[in-house]
């Protein structure tokens, strides 16, 4: 049990521990040191685990490698350098991905300014055979106004005003022109 | 070209536009409204009309079509009481001479409206213009009929083998 006096203590000697552990403690400093450490267990127990700790920093280092160790070393790296992408790789793989996504920010965009905004119906062909059927028969309907009959090719009038005869109607022109020939 | 193209489908853009909003009230069905817009891009197209050209032209014809279609209705309902004065013995004949001066009047304006049509075209159109549309006119009458006419022909049948 340490009473509450050698506390003090205590910390004002912890450099003079540490110098004591080392073995470097001045000779004055040994009699004061050694005094309190023979009162005090926690700095005698300090003292001896520091003393543990500089013999094992004192101690011989592992042995160093030799130069085969390091001959291996630099192929290993060299390996890893070869194996590596190269920096210009890495900069398109970032240049793509930064490419593809300007297209999927445009896309997205794209999307929403859709779906916000609906499309107008694309303009319409100038192929007639792009009109729907009813469009068709509207402008057949329509066309009147702007062309007179006459204008229409008379082979392709007559042509279909026989298309549109009834069954009944061309049974009886079919007649009609047997009897003439 | 490429700029040619673009004023083509703007002006048809504004063209069908402006044709939905002139026939909002006309109470033009959908399918005609597409047919007068077909009409006008090829018009536009055939006789290389400039935007204010285009919409004089555009009026033009809209007001043609109308009267056309009130007088087909007109010619309609004369020929039905034509046909039920007929069934009359004796028939009225100053009914009937009535109905037959008035079915004869919208005859013949349905039979000039057309060149009605091109008297009013006339006065916003160069002669080069006035020229196209004559020869326009025609070509597409043709194209309509045979368009019609492939539509209307049965599927081909396929070659019977024995």
């Amino acid at each position: 049990m340490t009473i509450p006096w050698m506390r003090w203590t205590c910390r004002r000697l912890r450099p003079a521990l540490v110098d004591a552990a080392m073995g470097t403690l001045p000779l004055g400093e040994r009699g004061r040191v050694e005094d309190h450490i023979a009162r005090c267990a926690f700095c005698r127990n300090d003292l001896a685990s520091m003393r543990h700790v500089s013999i094992g920093l004192s101690a011989p280092a592992a042995s160093t490698p030799g130069e085969d160790f390091w001959r291996r070393q630099r192929q290993a790296i060299m390996r890893q350098v070869r194996t590596a992408p190269a920096p210009a790789k890495v900069a398109a793989r970032w240049g793509s991905l930064r490419v593809a996504g300007a297209v999927a920010t445009v896309v997205l965009a794209l999307l929403v300014t859709r779906t916000v905004f609906p499309p107008s119906p694309p303009p319409l062909s100038r192929s007639i055979d792009h009109l729907d059927d009813e469009a068709l028969l509207h402008l057949h309907d329509l066309l009147p106004a702007i062309a007179p009959a006459s204008t229409i090719y008379d082979a392709d009038s007559d042509l279909l005003s026989v298309h549109d005869l009834g069954d009944e109607e061309l049974d009886r022109l079919a007649e009609l022109l047997g009897e003439q020939s | 070209m490429t700029t040619r193209c673009l004023g083509v489908v703007a002006l048809a853009a504004l063209l069908a536009l402006g044709l939905r909003a002139s026939s909002a009230g006309a109470d033009v069905s959908p399918e005609r409204d597409r047919a007068r817009t077909y009409l006008m891009l090829r018009v536009v197209d055939a006789l290389g009309l400039s935007d204010t050209k285009a919409l004089q032209m555009r009026d033009i014809l809209r007001r043609a079509d109308e009267r056309r279609v009130e007088l087909s209705q007109k010619r309609d309902t004369l020929e039905a009481q034509l046909r039920t004065a007929l069934t009359k013995s004796p028939p009225d004949e100053a009914a009937l001479s009535r109905l037959v001066a008035d079915a004869h009047t919208v005859q013949r304006e349905l039979a000039t409206l057309p060149e009605h049509t091109f008297s009013e075209a006339q006065k916003i159109l160069s002669v080069e213009q006035q020229a196209k549309l004559l020869l326009f006119r025609r070509d597409l009458q043709g194209e309509v009929r045979q368009a019609l006419r492939r539509r209307a022909a049965p599927p081909a049948h396929p070659t019977k083998t024995h």
